[in-house]
């Protein structure tokens, strides 16, 4: 990874490079041996004008040309989306060794302009109806505060425990321990929320290197992870029946859970995406950790505590560890190989075997865009 | 200083009925399924038939399914301002600015019954004015003034 954080005078290559070259390093390939390459990024085409080949330049200043490169867009879930196309690509038996990177830079002299543009991810003609993208989850908390009695008091505990877990955690752009009564006091984004709930503009990058099981075997100075199974679904859009029906992210998670022969119960450690942290609770429930509405129950419990049961953004989520858009899958990946190998430092879990990474991105209509989830294994 | 002008914004979206001059918003209904979309779509997506969707009056009435007051601007929309997801009786989710409403907690909420406006919603970067749609609470008294 490169740390999360406002990189205003670094370049796009400039993060990218750190991260390729620390996964590089971490997994013990030879870089010569990499034989193609997934590059991630959203929103630079519109910050840079590089709109593309993106991933061509990118990786050229990290010292990789004369390989496939593919470029992916998916929004936030652009990062997972990559380690898709890698994966698929090294269980094909088409090549042995391929590199995945999320890389993002928001921040621009002027932040408005940043606004605007982060604003692309979701569907262009609700821009001109005043949408935002916290308001969006604002709607969606709403609703199970008048379904299930959630209360932004139950919101505030989830960013307590997430800033609790980012303080630890090197990467992290906030690195601040957050009260319930400091984020309820700060300053209203979207009501109800708050503008602590919400994960900042970052800038960053993530990457890993795919290999076959052969190959990362001679490879790994490290314990290795496997990819056990990752699960994708688009969304549905305006369907009134939506509503009823499992999302995107249950739908995605059941996907993976049947490919991997692994079930909720088997999860040790889990990331997920909380662009706004409250929006943690509701995919406990997608991820079939708790029945619907019982998310609340969890946090109160402290069932998702580093020291609980069923340990939660360990990394501190997207609210701490900060959200550059296509990074952010990859970075979330990155934490669950740590607790994996046991190299999380202070925030470890008790010796998991299981983990789950879960990444959604954008909205067109009423609805994400694409969910992904990706369940990772010793 | 140039001319300003009025826009509309997805004109095709929306109609003025022209014996009562209500407006009303334009979708499209699946002849198989009874799938409704809005905008209106050609391609029913859960038949996947590009020969049964076809236009439909969505009404101008619906209610709020969720809502929220947003306290950042957004480029053309100054805070504090209201918007909704407003379920409509063909059983289509629309997002839509709320007007004719306090932009305070309190001011509605999920359920009450909204009626479609067609009236200015922003202006764009050169100052000229964006008309489009928009939904308003009706207001005790106001509910038997037509079914919609």
């Amino acid at each position: 990874m490169h740390p999360f954080g406002k990189f205003l005078e670094k370049r796009l290559e400039d993060l990218a490079r750190v991260a390729v070259w620390n996964a590089i390093e971490d997994a013990g390939v030879p870089p010569k041996e990499i034989q193609a390459a997934y590059v991630a990024n959203s929103l630079s085409g519109l910050v840079t004008g590089q709109e593309g080949v993106r991933g061509q330049v990118i990786l050229r200043d990290a010292g990789f040309s004369g390989i496939p490169i593919v470029n992916v867009e998916n929004a936030c879930a652009s990062g997972t989306t990559a380690l898709r196309c890698g994966w698929m690509e090294v269980a094909s038996g088409l090549h042995d060794v391929v590199l995945v990177l999320g890389v993002e830079k928001l921040f621009m002299p002027r932040t408005e302009d940043s606004i605007r543009i982060l604003m692309a991810d979701a569907e262009v003609r609700l821009m001109g109806m005043g949408f935002q993208f916290l308001g969006w989850y604002a709607m969606e908390l709403r609703k199970y505060m008048a379904a299930y009695g959630w209360r932004k008091e139950h919101f505030a505990k989830v960013v307590e425990k997430n800033s609790f877990n980012g303080s630890f955690n090197p990467n992290a752009q906030h690195r601040k321990p957050l009260s319930v009564e400091q984020v309820l006091g700060s300053r209203l984004v979207a009501e109800p929320l708050t503008l602590y709930m919400c994960s900042p503009m970052s800038d960053g990058a993530a990457a890993a290197v795919l290999c076959s099981r052969e190959r990362a075997k001679k490879y790994a100075a490290r314990p290795l992870v496997e990819i056990a199974a990752i699960g994708m679904q688009s969304g549905r859009y305006a369907d009134p029946r939506a509503s009823s029906r499992p999302s995107i992210t249950t739908l995605a998670a059941k996907e993976a859970y049947e490919r991997a022969g692994l079930g909720p119960e088997d999860v040790d450690v889990a990331e997920v995406h909380d662009a706004v942290a409250p929006s943690e609770l509701y995919h406990y429930e997608d991820l079939g950790f708790c029945e619907k509405g019982g998310g609340v129950a969890l946090i109160e419990a402290g069932r998702t505590k580093i020291t609980g049961d069923i340990p939660v953004n360990t990394s501190g989520g997207l609210a701490a560890r900060g959200h550059p858009v296509a990074a952010t899958g990859l970075a979330q990946v990155a934490e669950i190989v740590w607790q994996l190998r046991g190299e999380a430092g202070l925030r470890q879990v008790a010796a998991p075997k299981v983990g789950l990474v879960e990444n959604t991105g954008g909205i067109v209509e009423d609805e994400a865009a694409v969910a992904t989830v990706t369940l990772l294994k010793r | 200083m140039a001319d300003k002008r009025i826009i509309y914004q997805e004109a095709g979206c929306y109609r003025c009925d022209a014996r009562e001059g209500r407006p009303y918003l334009v979708g499209a209904k699946c002849r198989l399924c009874g799938y409704a979309a809005f905008p209106p779509r050609v391609v029913c997506p859960v038949c996947i038939n590009r020969e049964s969707m076809e236009e439909v009056s969505l009404g101008s009435r619906g209610v709020v399914d969720t809502f929220s007051v947003l306290h950042a601007d957004a480029p053309g929309f100054k805070a504090p301002y209201v918007v909704a997801y407003i379920l409509l009786p063909a059983g289509v989710r629309v997002f839509s600015p709320i007007t004719g409403c306090d932009p305070s907690e309190g001011s509605l909420a999920i359920g009450d019954e909204v009626e479609l406006v067609i009236e200015k919603i922003r202006e764009d970067d050169r100052g000229n004015e964006v008309r489009g749609y928009k939904f308003r609470p009706i207001r005790a008294g106001e509910k038997e003034a037509g079914a919609g």
